[in-house]
């Protein structure tokens, strides 16, 4: 038998994310015990999101829920999986988006919030884009460090004059310039490493 | 021509449409590259005046406590797991040992870890020592049961609970215990229930499902079990253990004598096979689909399938399937209508068969020499391979009704009234007894 499945050697190549983060980007504390299990979700968890999200139209909040019961089952007996754990991870997302919506009698029902979607989302594949890139920007947001998020918020989503921005966070203008410079860069990383096509 | 660069890009996409620095405005007139990144750019700087993707990220900051939790249960199961198998690893190659510790009673084996163990060691074992499998699988299920409902998440303890009934379920099918092992299989189908109709263990379910139904001989289930679980191994990417499934299929068509349909599945094993380069497993499904052709009456289909397997096993040194591929050739022989062929290569393929104690495959070889010095009228020697045919079959352990059988066949030479229809008559009734235990013989009409 074998004696100890290896994460580390679990399919998918690529470096891991967490490798190449700039410094406006939040890193979360992982011990050296869960790093093999974090490198896992972090090279999946996103795929397995935009699955639920894009294709299967489950809303953000149960679908991270979906995700969440993913990994817990996987890492319950990674020995399950004998190939790779991408192609495994993704029959399971299916299956669980099609459970979600068995459960409440909607299987099969094209489901969206269209509500804030754009007026020439003309079908059902720019709907889905349109959703995919939604979700690639909120991955990139949740990515960013807190100051990083308020300033962006502030001055991006609630129109505040960079003088108020400062104000509020206590800092000089100038720093805000800078910290908005900095922190559109960081997201911008994030956001080409999140869409970019693999090949 | 040189590209701008992301900070002129993004200066560039924050200023409105037309406002910005005309040399860029020229410059992405010009290149379509340039003009792609500043459109995702553009999109990003868009998304930030939505409402929507603010909210989306409020959500997964919040989940960000559950991805930790994960991980430290991830961690914590690895390490149960590790300390299990350092705890057990003694006692799960020795069966009176492992039947002697009691490992379910003990509460230091109470763990996730402990019930991967003793699951997976189970699965290792079934082939060799069925018994010592059903023990392991036996304790997996009862550690599994004793687990403490604030240790461990629910879906981990159904997902436990559910792999050591599958193993009691695999392990009792080794032991040919069907209604058990049909019973073990409800309980673990019960634990993935609430997964979904195609969660992954189902597949292995249903493959253990699959092979019970067909060694009892309900076929259109197992047909269904056997699709169902390659539908979902293949849902999840796991070929491999699809073309097991499949195989499963192919089986269960070749019983029904669906023979066409079984072919067509043993070749795409074969292809599958030779993708992977696995020349055993190419001269196994070579073999498997040969049968196919010789029942469909195309000798020289099947004889090419079986050349190749011969040389592989040949070569490989693997002398029981070299003699069941010669014993097949033989018969392949026959139907493309080379009769002194045949009976050479089924009376060596006999001898070859007996000599390595093979006792069912040389009774079978012996029904097809039969049917070939039949076929040419040669008939000296056939009470005593009729004779030879009891014999073999009583050493393999064969059903009384299999010896029925081969004692009427007996007669019916002695008394020279024996036809090919007689010989297919017996085999195929001894073929259908190892599925249908409850058989009972009765003579071909006249």
């Amino acid at each position: 038998m074998t004696p100890m499945r290896d994460l580390r050697s679990a399919g998918d190549e690529g470096t891991p994310p967490s490798e190449r983060r700039p410094p406006c980007v939040e890193i979360p504390a992982v011990t050296a015990a869960q790093e093999p299990f974090a490198d896992v979700y972090d090279r999946h968890a996103w795929l397995l999101r935009l699955i639920a999200v894009r294709d299967y139209r489950v809303p953000i909040g149960d679908a991270e829920s979906i995700v969440h019961d993913i990994f817990t089952r996987y890492f319950t007996n990674p020995g399950v999986v004998r190939g790779e754990v991408k192609p495994y991870l993704r029959g399971a997302v299916r299956n669980e988006c099609l459970e979600y919506w068995r459960k409440r009698n909607r299987e099969g029902m094209v489901f969206c919030d269209t509500a804030g979607a754009p007026d020439d989302v003309g079908d059902e594949t720019s709907l889905a884009d349109t959703i995919a890139d939604r979700l690639a920007i909120a991955e990139t947001l949740a990515r960013l460090r807190p100051k990083c998020r308020e300033a962006l918020r502030r001055f991006h989503l609630e129109g505040k004059s960079m003088q108020d921005v400062a104000e509020e966070l206590d800092v000089a203008p100038l720093y805000v310039r800078q910290l908005l410079h900095h922190c559109r860069k960081a997201a911008r990383e994030i956001f080409e490493s999140i869409t970019r096509v693999e090949p | 021509m040189s590209h701008l660069n992301d900070d002129m890009l993004a200066e560039y996409a924050l200023l409105a449409e037309g406002g910005g620095d005309p040399e860029v405005a020229e410059h992405l007139a010009a290149c379509a590259e340039c003009t792609v990144r500043l459109n995702g750019v553009r999109k990003l700087f868009d998304g930030f005046k939505s409402r929507e993707p603010w909210d989306a990220a409020d959500v997964l900051i919040d989940a960000r406590g559950r991805q930790q939790e994960i991980l430290s249960f991830a961690a914590r199961v690895q390490d149960e797991y590790s300390a299990a198998y350092a705890a057990l690893s003694p006692l799960l190659s020795n069966a009176v040992a492992f039947v002697r510790e009691r490992v379910e009673r003990k509460t230091e084996y109470r763990t996730a870890g402990a019930v991967r163990v003793l699951a997976e060691a189970a699965n290792a074992a079934c082939e060799r020592e069925p018994i010592h499998a059903r023990n392991l699988a036996d304790a997996a299920v009862a550690i599994a049961d004793a687990l403490p409902a604030d240790a461990y998440p629910a879906a981990a303890i159904s997902t436990l609970r559910g792999l050591a009934w599958k193993e009691r379920a695999n392990a009792l099918r080794y032991l040919a215990e069907y209604d058990a092992a049909l019973e073990a299989l409800d309980h673990a189908a019960a634990e993935f229930e609430p997964f979904g109709s195609h969660v992954f263990e189902f597949a292995s379910l249903a493959y253990i499902r699959a092979v019970i139904l067909t060694y009892t001989d309900r076929l259109d289930e197992a047909t269904r079990q056997a699709a169902e679980s390659a539908d979902i191994f293949t849902q999840h990417g796991d070929v491999e253990r699809a073309m097991r499934a499949r195989s499963v299929q192919a089986g269960v068509l070749y019983y029904r004598r669906e023979y066409r349909a079984a072919a067509a599945i043993f070749e795409e094993l074969l292809a599958f096979a030779q993708s992977k380069n696995d020349a055993v497993e190419i001269a196994r499904q070579s073999c498997n689909a040969a049968s196919c052709w010789i029942e469909l009456g195309d000798g020289g289909r099947a004889e090419l399938l079986l050349n190749n397997a011969h040389q592989t096993y040949e070569s490989l040194g693997m002398r029981t399937e070299l003699a069941a591929a010669d014993w097949k050739l033989g018969v392949a022989a026959r139907v493309s209508g080379r009769f002194d062929e045949s009976i050479r290569r089924l009376r060596d393929a006999k001898d070859t068969c007996e000599k390595l104690g093979m006792a069912a495959e040389t009774a079978s070889a012996s029904l097809d020499l039969v049917e070939s010095l039949l076929l040419v009228g040669q008939t000296r020697e056939i009470p005593s391979l009729c004779s030879d045919v009891l014999r073999y079959y009583r050493r393999a352990g064969k059903l009384h009704q299999a010896l029925t059988a081969a004692a009427f066949l007996k007669e019916a030479a002695g008394a020279g009234q024996i036809r090919v229809a007689t010989v297919r008559h017996v085999r195929n009734f001894v073929e259908a007894l190892d599925r249908q235990p409850e058989l009972l013989f009765l003579p071909p009409p006249d």
